[in-house]
């Protein structure tokens, strides 16, 4: 720590004031030299060191004021959002409870799951006081939106190009898919903008700002990230943002738009005739890091199970995508598959054939969108070729429950398809009209912002 | 003709000039006291002349007196006197003590006013015969009930601990345990020092001021009210201590020893159950509550066990009579070039209790030298001290089991499987401030000061199993470095008829600096000195660095008009490097007024009024915190969130790191704590000054206290701190001290002092949320702070007794569900009965209340002091009603787990009344110690008791010899005494002492009992 001693020295003028009043009364007193002496001396003494008060530099410990000067540095600030993010999912197995756990496909044997399928999210135990606060989405916000404003100053003088375009690009896909989580489970969400910070948000206003943060993401982002000898690394490019995620992100958010035409441009623009060297998963990193406290959690321990009707229901037998199950022959249960253990899979490019398939359709194109829907559904037992524009919807919605099980989007899928009631019929219309597809607010959530419950939790 | 009268009236003058200068001979004479000392530095007038004298060391003076001349004596501590001078007169005057104290000179921030002249609440405490009386590590206990709003609890016994000291009600509010006080600012001839270390930093846990001797102090005051204080600004709010040390005195120097050994008795112990006692016990919980097929440890039941018939008496093995040793010696003196003062000190004082213990080694220097006809005086101080407290390092507990053997059983001794271990905790400090003042113009003084103190604290511990001999090796040092630089300028000037004035101008620039480095290892031997090692992934040691500094200026201005009106105000202007750069200035000023009513015209015929002054005061101080960094928003990755969970940062082999992850939040809107003060007071001296009367009433606004508070989630963070708090106290003071002299040569003084605090908590963050206070590992402490209520009352459930029967337990007709007890237990008979406040037929924590206030409503002291020729005997008492305290002590002793037998000691049931089957009356439940939940539960109502107390601290008897004796030995001065300290005290508390208590009015006495020590002393003058 340094505090400075010496800096700009400026004469206080309330203290001068009160000299000068003594001055006033004495001066006819004191020899003219004495009198000098003393002026000197008083100036000296009163004189005011501001940079006195300022400590530059705390030696042990970090600010977050200083701490950014340097490329290893924001790389750090960075994988912090990535940490927030995997918090956000995984606290209580989140994505799974998002989607397929209260969509009511797949089970865990974890004590809250019986409120889970009864739909009681409001039931208080903590698991689903953490499930309904969205402070760990907020947090990845913030962190993403602090990074961004370091990187404004960091452009050109700290960081190649590539690192600028690639931290900038990781920082506005994740705060976009930060806020894609937050609508899907919430509907209405605050903003965490400096712009307007607490405003309470549509859904339609939080996707239009997601799609222009995705969009602004996409050509920041390249294909294959490099390591840090500046080789090209698959390992860090499935588990950071690339192009291939943040184009199928921005797809995803201009479907829920409804806007298929320019889903199926974008996508078309990226992926048409690439071939899968340059194309890429993305997941959360598990397990593999280096501290062993990481665990490979939610994979290790408790499987995710589906019952065998439901199995049988979803995968008719003869689709070979029962595959990704164990199916014992005792029991009632399956458990789902986890091919890649050290991450949770958030985009797989699987989705690119059902993305560019629903693209397709919304944008009127119906022939294109059967052939992707049969390039996307390999394994199925039906023949989508024969598929009419009222048969379409329910059948894609089927393969994106199958192609992406365990992914945690079945439930926004329903919202996005409107057919919450048809899979859930516990829902009325009104309940559905009053807000039930979406997630309550832990009271954690709603303290200090003047937000309030959502209505039909508030019931 | 002009030549004769020139010759005329030359010879006029010769004839003249003799007789006058017969008539107006230079005289000698001599000024003693009432026992015939002679008083040395009398300043020796003749009226209406600029003729003067001062009287040397054997009290003489010379002066030009001619016949009617008035001559009139004035010097501190006497009365002045008037006498027409005869010439044949025989010069000896005879001065008589000033009882009263109200011409006395009190020391007050930056500079010191005539009590007249006062018109904030400051109270001054003499200290020379206290310290002389009695024995103590520091000077604050010593205060202890002798200053009218200053409550000083002593809450261990052990020597060393460190009492709490609040003045006019606390004013810190936290979120966990107590130990947030709302401490004083300790000022030391002018300057501040440290008195604390904050936790952060803490090394020992050894009282940081017992390393001033309280030997080498004359006078403490306490500044109470905002006037007074708020000179001192951002650091005043609880009050201010100044303490002026002792200094060379004109005459022959003067030589002081004082000698004393005192012995340490051991106070009422635990009741203990040892050995056939014990064994019946733990036989009978056995056969009452052991479920089937659980037996008895072979211990309890193998006859052939040598150690069956044990009966250790462990607390008579480990608490034993001490030795308390304390020397001081020094020597000072003045004269025309300045004055001197030497000082040693050494204190042992062995505790009562197996291996602990105190040491002091002090020594302070003090000269101050006139120059430039005494236009510039120089003053330089060093104190050098060294404390050494050993603490038990936890090998031995006084609460072992009866039948453990004691290390002097033949069976185990000479093993050495007990004592291993050692605790040493060695504070050092070196203080060094040097002072110019420069008189520029006879009122007007300038004064520079630096000042340099540096505080070192050691520890060294190693304890080691007494079973594996596996041991630990823990080693810490702290630093702290204070600099001061302080610049004062005084003009004090008188004009007209009466008016007076006086004008402070000052600045003061300080840095404080902390350091901090423990290391720990585990070895089978005390090997850290040589042997740190890694010892797997856990981490060895620790280091730390702090810093901040503080700039102020301030002012203040005092009038007087013929000492009759008096007015005052002063401002300080504080800033610190702890607040960001729109915050970091804090204003804190103060106004005052008063009137000595005495003077009036209305009020000349009261003879029996000698002085009367009302004074009022009012103003802003302040209170800052430990925590240098607050507002910088120091990031600490990795740390619990809200709901425990650990942040795992690595991610895809990079440790991420963001500001989010806890108390990232950069917080430049911390400012000041400012607590609002105002003071209304009256001073009465009575019947020839013989009574004394002080009232003051009080209330002080504490706003702004520091507290984490919460932050909207979508913020990204959790929690900040903020200026969120706000706590009033309210009271009154009354101070009476008399002084009777019956005869020549018997007196009696008196003094009683009591004051009344109320306390409440008047605003928290989140909307009034009440705080349960909790530990940082989540352990709730029973306190709470909620708004409209007194600060750390108790959150207890509330008891109704015991279930004596199956149908006394609710049951909710709804759903013909029973009432659930904590902990899911099912109620059964001989269970608490708690309060189901919320009627849901659960016991929870929703069913705690309050359910007592630890802060004490009523304090005070009753001191007497008796002289009858050379003897003298003092008697301090202290006094605390209206307090409530939970008897932790007993509660912790009766809660039993299943592995009870064998390991702590038990109570002797038979003493108190406990449930065991249906139809007795008890006040304790069940002891069950195979129950799913016990019953002796933490927050049970049943505990709080009722905390006052009355204590006589000490009483000392003494002779000192008288003068006729003293012709024949070599000494000026020969006191012996003998006092008793910890003498008695009555209380309705069950526990073994309602004084030894945390602050937030948990039982602390089982670590340490507080010892009943009979001190004999031989002070000696040369």
């Amino acid at each position: 720590m340094r505090i400075n001693l010496i800096g700009d020295c400026g004469i206080r003028n309330t203290v001068l004031l009160q000299i000068n009043d003594i001055k006033n009364t004495v001066m006819n007193k004191i020899k003219p030299i004495t009198w000098c002496a003393l002026v000197a001396l008083l100036l000296f003494i009163f004189s005011s060191c501001e940079d006195y008060l300022t400590i530059d530099e705390v030696e042990n410990r970090t600010i977050a004021t200083d701490y950014y000067d340097s490329p290893q540095k924001l790389e750090q600030a960075v994988v912090g959002i990535y940490v927030d993010m995997r918090r956000a999912l995984l606290h209580n197995h989140a994505w799974l409870m998002y989607g397929e756990g209260r969509a009511g496909d797949l089970t865990l044997e974890v004590d809250f799951m019986d409120d889970m399928a009864a739909q009681r999210l409001t039931n208080g135990t903590l698991p689903l006081r953490q499930l309904t606060d969205w402070g760990y989405f907020y947090d990845a916000i913030q962190d993403a939106n602090y990074l961004l404003e370091k990187l404004g100053s960091a452009k050109g003088e700290m960081l190649s190009s590539y690192q600028y375009n690639l931290y900038r690009g990781e920082a506005l896909a994740l705060k976009s898919m930060a806020y894609f989580y937050l609508t899907r489970i919430w509907g209405t969400v605050p903003s965490a903008e400096a712009t307007d910070r607490g405003k309470l948000l549509t859904q339609q206003e939080v996707l239009t700002r997601c799609v222009q943060w995705a969009a602004e993401a996409k050509p920041l982002l390249p294909r294959l990230l490099l390591n840090d000898d500046g080789i090209v690394s698959t390992a860090l490019t499935e588990v950071r943002f690339n192009k291939t995620a943040v184009c199928l992100l921005l797809a995803h958010q201009q479907l829920w738009l409804g806007k298929g035409q320019e889903a199926y441009d974008g996508l078309t623009a990226v992926f048409e005739g690439q071939g899968a060297d340059s194309l890429s998963n993305l997941g959360l990193s598990l397990g593999k890091d280096s501290d062993p406290d990481i665990t490979q959690q939610p994979y290790t321990g408790n499987p995710i199970t589906i019952t065998k009707e439901k199995l049988d229901a979803i995968y008719p037998v003869g689709d070979t995508r029962r595959s990704m199950f164990t199916i014992p022959e005792a029991g009632t249960t399956a458990s789902l598959i986890i091919e890649e253990q050290n991450m949770l899979l958030l985009y797989s490019t699987k989705e690119i054939s059902l993305l560019m398939a629903e693209a397709a359709w919304r944008a009127g194109q119906l022939e294109t969108a059967k052939s992707h829907l049969t390039t996307a559904a390999i394994g199925a037992t039906e023949n989508y070729a024969l598929l009419t524009a009222g048969t379409f919807a329910d059948a894609l919605l089927r393969e994106r429950q199958r192609i992406l099980m365990g992914s945690g989007q079945r439930f926004f899928d329903l919202i996005r398809f409107d057919k919450i009631r048809q899979f859930l019929p516990s829902y009325t219309e009104s309940d559905i009209t009053l807000g039930a597809a979406y997630w309550p607010l832990s009271a954690q959530s709603i303290r200090t912002n003047g937000l309030e419950q959502n209505k039909y939790w508030s019931k | 003709m002009k030549a004769i009268i020139k010759g005329t009236y030359f010879l006029f003058l010769m004839m003249t000039i003799p007789v006058l200068l017969m008539a107006q001979g230079v005289k000698s004479g001599k000024v003693v006291d009432q026992q015939g000392n002679a008083i040395a530095g009398v300043t020796v007038k003749v009226k209406g002349t600029t003729r003067s004298a001062k009287t040397d060391d054997a009290g003489v003076f010379t002066l030009r007196l001619q016949q009617g001349d008035i001559i009139v004596t004035s010097s501190v501590g006497f009365k002045a006197t008037e006498r027409v001078y005869a010439s044949t007169d025989r010069l000896l005057i005879e001065l008589e003590e000033n009882q009263s104290r109200i011409d006395d000179v009190v020391v007050v921030g930056y500079g010191s006013q005539t009590r007249k002249e006062l018109t904030g609440a400051v109270s001054t405490l003499k200290m020379e015969e206290i310290t002389e009386n009695q024995v103590a590590e520091s000077f604050e206990s010593m205060m202890q009930g002798r200053v009218a709003g200053v409550n000083i609890q002593l809450n261990s016994g052990e020597p060393g601990a460190t009492p709490n000291v609040i003045i006019r009600g606390l004013a810190a509010v936290s979120r966990d345990d107590g130990s947030a006080i709302s401490e004083p600012l300790y000022v030391v001839d002018g300057v501040p020092i440290i008195s604390r270390t904050s936790d952060e930093f803490a090394v020992t846990s050894t009282n940081v001021l017992a390393d001033l001797n309280p030997s080498d102090i004359e006078e403490v005051t306490v500044l109470k009210d905002a006037y007074a204080a708020a000179i001192y600004g951002s650091r005043a709010a609880n009050g201010v201590i100044l303490i002026t040390t002792k200094k060379g005195k004109r005459g022959k120097p003067q030589i002081n020893i004082n000698s004393r050994t005192g012995i340490n008795f051991v106070p009422r112990l635990l009741d203990v159950a040892g050995g056939q006692k014990e064994r019946e016990q733990v036989a009978h919980l056995y056969a009452l509550y052991a479920p089937y097929g659980v037996a008895m440890p072979s211990m309890y039941t193998d006859v052939t066990n040598p150690f069956y018939n044990n009966s250790s008496d462990w607390q008579d093995y480990l608490y034993n009579t001490a030795v308390t040793q304390d020397y001081n010696a020094s020597v000072r003196g003045a004269g025309d070039f300045g004055q001197y003062s030497v000082s040693l000190g050494y204190l042992d004082n062995e505790g009562i209790l197996f291996n602990t213990g105190f040491k002091r080694y002090s020594t302070m220097t003090n000269t101050t030298f006139n120059a430039l006809n005494n236009a510039l005086v120089i003053n330089n101080t060093l104190a050098l001290s060294r404390t050494d407290q050993t603490r038990n390092p936890g090998n031995l507990s006084t609460n072992f089991s009866s039948l453990m053997p004691l290390p002097t059983n033949p069976m185990v001794a000479g093993t050495e499987v007990y004592g291993l271990g050692k605790n040493a905790n060695v504070n050092d400090r070196i203080r060094f401030s040097s002072d110019v003042s420069w008189k520029i113009l006879n009122d007007l003084m300038y004064k520079v000061s630096l000042s340099l103190e540096y505080t070192r604290a050691m520890r060294d511990a190693f304890s080691q199993s007494r079973r594996t001999l596996w041991g630990t090796n823990e080693s810490g040092v702290g630093e702290n470095r204070n600099l001061l630089f302080q610049n004062t300028l005084n003009y004090t000037p008188r004009f007209g008829d009466g008016h007076s004035l006086s004008i402070l101008v000052g600045q003061s620039a300080e840095k404080m600096e902390s350091k901090v480095t423990n290391v720990s290892s585990v070895a089978s031997a005390p090997l850290l000195s040589n042997n740190v090692k890694w010892p797997g992934e856990n981490d060895i040691g620790t280091s730390n660095y702090g810093a901040n500094t503080l700039l102020s200026y301030f002012s203040r201005v005092d009038y007087s008009f013929n000492q009759k009106y008096l007015l005052g105000a002063s401002i300080r202007t504080d800033g610190s490097s702890k607040f960001g750069q729109a915050n970091r200035w804090g204003l804190f000023p103060s106004v005052s007024a008063g009137w000595n009513f005495n003077k009036e015209s209305l009020f000349a015929d009261w003879e029996w009024l000698n002085n009367g002054k009302i004074r009022g005061s009012y103003g802003l101080s302040g209170t800052t915190w430990d925590e240098n960094y607050l507002a910088l928003g120091v990031m600490n990755g990795g740390s619990l969130d809200q709901y425990q969970s650990l942040l795992q940062i690595t991610y895809g082999g990079i440790a991420g790191f963001t500001p989010t992850w806890y108390d990232g939040f950069k917080n430049e809107d911390l400012t000041w704590v400012k607590s609002q003060m105002g003071n209304i007071g009256m001073d009465l001296s009575l019947f020839n000054n013989k009574v004394e009367v002080v009232v003051d009433v009080y209330e002080k606004l504490t706003k702004g206290l520091l507290l984490t508070t919460a932050l909207p989630t979508t913020s990204g963070y959790n929690e900040v701190y903020r200026n969120a708090a706000d706590v009033l106290n309210r009271g009154v003071e009354f101070t009476l001290n008399t002084n009777m002299r019956s005869m020549r040569d018997f007196s009696w003084n008196m003094g009683l002092n009591f004051a009344y605090n109320k306390n409440r908590v008047v605003a928290l963050p989140d909307g009034n949320a009440d705080i349960i206070k909790i530990s940082t590992s989540g352990q709730d402490f029973g306190s709470i702070v909620r708004s409209g209520a007194p600060l750390n009352g108790f959150f207890f459930y509330e008891s109704q007794g015991i279930y004596q029967s199956e149908n006394e337990i609710p049951v909710d007709a709804k759903t013909g569900r029973r009432l659930i007890g904590l902990q899911n237990k099912k109620l059964a008979v001989g269970d608490r009965n708690f309060k189901d406040q919320n009627n849901d037929f659960s016991i929870d924590v929703d069913d705690r209340v309050l359910a007592g206030d630890p802060n004490p409503k009523w304090t005070g002291g009753w001191t007497n002091d008796f002289y009858y020729k050379g003897f003298s005997f003092n008697v301090v008492s202290t006094f605390v009603i209206g307090r409530d305290i939970v008897n932790t002590e007993l509660l912790d002793r009766l809660r039993f787990g299943k592995d009870f037998a064998g390991t702590t000691s038990l109570p002797d049931f038979d003493r108190y009344s406990i449930w065991e089957k249906s139809g007795d009356q008890a006040r304790y439940p069940t002891l069950n110690p195979w129950s799913d939940a016990s019953q002796i539960v933490d927050y049970d109502s049943e505990y709080v008791e009722d905390g006052s107390y009355f204590k006589i601290k000490s009483a000392t008897l003494a002779y000192t010899l008288p003068k006729p004796l003293l012709k024949r030995i070599p000494f000026d001065r020969v006191r012996l005494y003998c006092t008793v300290d910890n003498l008695v005290t009555f209380q309705r508390y069950s526990g073994p002492d309602a004084e030894l208590v945390t602050l937030d009015g948990f039982d602390n006495s089982g670590g340490y009992p507080m010892r009943r020590m009979v001190l004999f002393g031989l002070s000696l003058g040369l």
